[in-house]
């Protein structure tokens, strides 16, 4: 297989935007561009393109295409579409990945898109309710926060873990996002703010959870070769792990509060890397909600399984701690548009390894970390390293 | 225009016309839980299924499973609740004999849910298909009050 390197990388702003789902994907192309002079939309081979509901948000479908042709680029070796819900952009760098390693491409373009606010919120909400199991879930109701709390209550019942360790989580990772010009929330929150927040879904609040987004991100993968040929600072893929253990609440085993599946998908993509957890320097990991990011601690082997609280409460995922966990904000400080979450990381991986990261960047930052969930059960993860 | 659009809502067609798990509806419209057993297996499923996830058999029986079991984990959710569905809603996963069953808790009150807790089978009607089926979902509520047969709370979206 050849090695594959991201040599671009450009975000739309993150938010409640005023602009629909093609101006969205524009924005984020159009940045992409930007950061690669001379590469033109003509160059490129392939258009991946991680969506999740434009179908119900925008009454589209047949995005590929669609965003190629915005973008002027006409794909001659690869076009298509991942839909995996919150992973779908991660699934489209995986795609774009495997392609270009076995050598049916050389340049492939990875976007991902999500329109999700609407005029009528109650709509958007709804829709969320999509990416559950319909006939056995969702038709009670079931979108993501209460399958997260569930996992929350189990954890905290299981390992002592506390409202006010959820409550760190978001306290750090909205101070990261004050510091990040693309993020939906640029104010931070104080410990108080975030205990004193709204339930949304005992015991999660409004601050423990990641808001609903619109956003696009992209970035340009190549072949080594190629890649050296557009970039003195190409960022290499390193590894990547994928597993997927379970689609419904109900099927899910042995309970919520360990995710096997996460360490699964972890541990292929560290040997895939012939890395160990230590050596990670920072990790945009899938902090949909608090505990999420607490149990990624403890599945990505950053700390003992149990002790994800006390690991954000000494600091140990932050500034000058053991590995910067969210360094662009994450989900919950950038907010999540569903497609365009996992290509934001990448763009994240991506700034940080090249020392663009500006007044978030990570001191010595040599390997780097993403993560998305999808559920409980399903995880992908990357790993990507300055070499 | 409004007239021609008809929105998917996000409860399952149940007629026989449009499932095959038409039995297992037909039987909790009488209050009772099915799900499908694979003799092959000795395997019970949930959901019910029409193929055997363990050995891909499509002879399964239909059996009927207790109607009460315990709250293994809940979530009561205050914000954030699609439209057409009751503030606040409450969640629960439930074991019965050894299967984790994803539901949600009626006529409960939110104060009385407590993990370990018995609640029984307490089906909710959400509105009929657009063959007139009235459709109905496997939702419990907390074993304590309320007998069995009480019609069920509707839960039809706006
Ligand atoms: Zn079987």
């Amino acid at each position: 297989m050849r090695r594959v390197a991201l040599v671009g990388a450009g975000l739309s702003r993150f938010g409640v935007r005023a602009a629909g789902f093609r101006e969205l994907l524009a924005e984020a192309g159009r940045a992409c561009f930007a950061s690669v002079p001379h590469l033109i939309p003509r160059d490129i081979e392939g258009m991946v393109v991680g969506a999740v509901l434009p179908e119900r948000a925008a009454f589209q479908s047949h995005i590929a295409p669609l965003a190629a042709e915005t973008l002027g680029i006409q794909p001659s070796k690869l076009s298509a579409r991942t839909e995996h819900m919150c992973a779908s952009g991660t699934a489209g760098i995986r795609y774009a990945y495997a392609f270009i390693a076995a050598g049916l491409a050389d340049i492939v373009m990875v976007l991902g898109v999500e329109k999700l606010n609407l005029p009528n919120m109650g709509e958007a909400v709804l829709n969320m309710g999509t990416g559950v199991d319909r006939d056995w879930e969702a038709c009670f109701g079931l979108t993501a926060p209460p399958s997260f709390a569930l996992a929350a209550q189990l954890h905290m019942a299981e390992y002592d873990t506390t409202e006010e360790q959820l409550a760190h989580v978001a306290v750090k990772n909205h101070t990261h996002s004050s510091k990040n010009p693309y993020a939906h929330f640029q104010n931070g929150v104080t410990l108080d703010a975030v205990v004193c927040s709204r339930m949304i879904a005992s015991p999660l609040r409004l601050f423990m959870c990641s808001p609903i987004t619109d956003g696009a991100a992209a970035v340009i993968l190549a072949s080594e070769e190629r890649a050296k040929e557009i970039t003195d600072k190409p960022v290499f893929i390193r590894g990547t792990g994928q597993a997927v253990h379970g689609f419904s609440v109900s099927s899910l085993d042995p309970d919520y509060a360990s995710w096997p599946a996460m360490k699964q998908a972890a541990g292929d993509a560290y040997a895939m890397a012939g890395i160990a957890a230590n050596d990670v320097d920072f990790a945009e990991v899938h902090d949909c909600f608090a505990i999420a990011e607490i149990i990624a601690y403890e599945e990505l082997g950053f700390c003992p399984k149990g002790e994800g609280g006390p690991f954000v409460m000494e600091g140990r995922s932050d500034y000058d701690g053991d590995v910067v966990v969210n360094p662009r904000g994450g989900l919950m400080g950038c907010g999540h548009p569903l497609g365009a979450t996992g290509v934001a990381q990448a763009v994240e991986a991506f700034w940080q390894l090249r020392g663009e990261a500006g007044e978030r960047q990570v001191p010595q930052a040599h390997i780097g970390l993403t993560h998305n969930n999808s559920g409980m059960g399903e995880h992908v993860v990357m790993i990507y390293g300055r070499e | 225009m409004s007239e021609y659009f008809r929105a998917i809502d996000p409860f399952p067609l149940q007629g026989s016309q449009n499932t095959r798990l038409a039995p297992f509806y037909e039987a909790l419209r009488s209050q009772k839980l099915l799900t499908t057993f694979c003799p092959q297996c000795a395997l019970r499923h949930w959901p019910p299924r029409v193929v055997c996830p363990d050995c891909l058999s499509d002879r399964l029986d239909w059996i009927e499973l207790p109607d009460q079991g315990t709250i293994h984990a809940y979530t009561i959710q205050d914000t954030g609740v699609p439209p057409g569905f009751p503030r606040p809603l409450i969640f629960a996963v439930v074991c019965i004999e050894g299967l984790r069953i994803f539901t949600r808790l009626v006529e409960t009150e939110p104060g009385q849910v407590e993990r370990g807790r018995t609640v029984r089978l307490f089906p909710s009607a959400v509105g009929q298909d657009p063959e007139g089926i009235e459709r109905y979902v496997p939702t419990f509520t907390l074993a304590r009050g309320g007998a069995r047969g009480t019609s069920p709370v509707k839960i039809v979206p706006a």
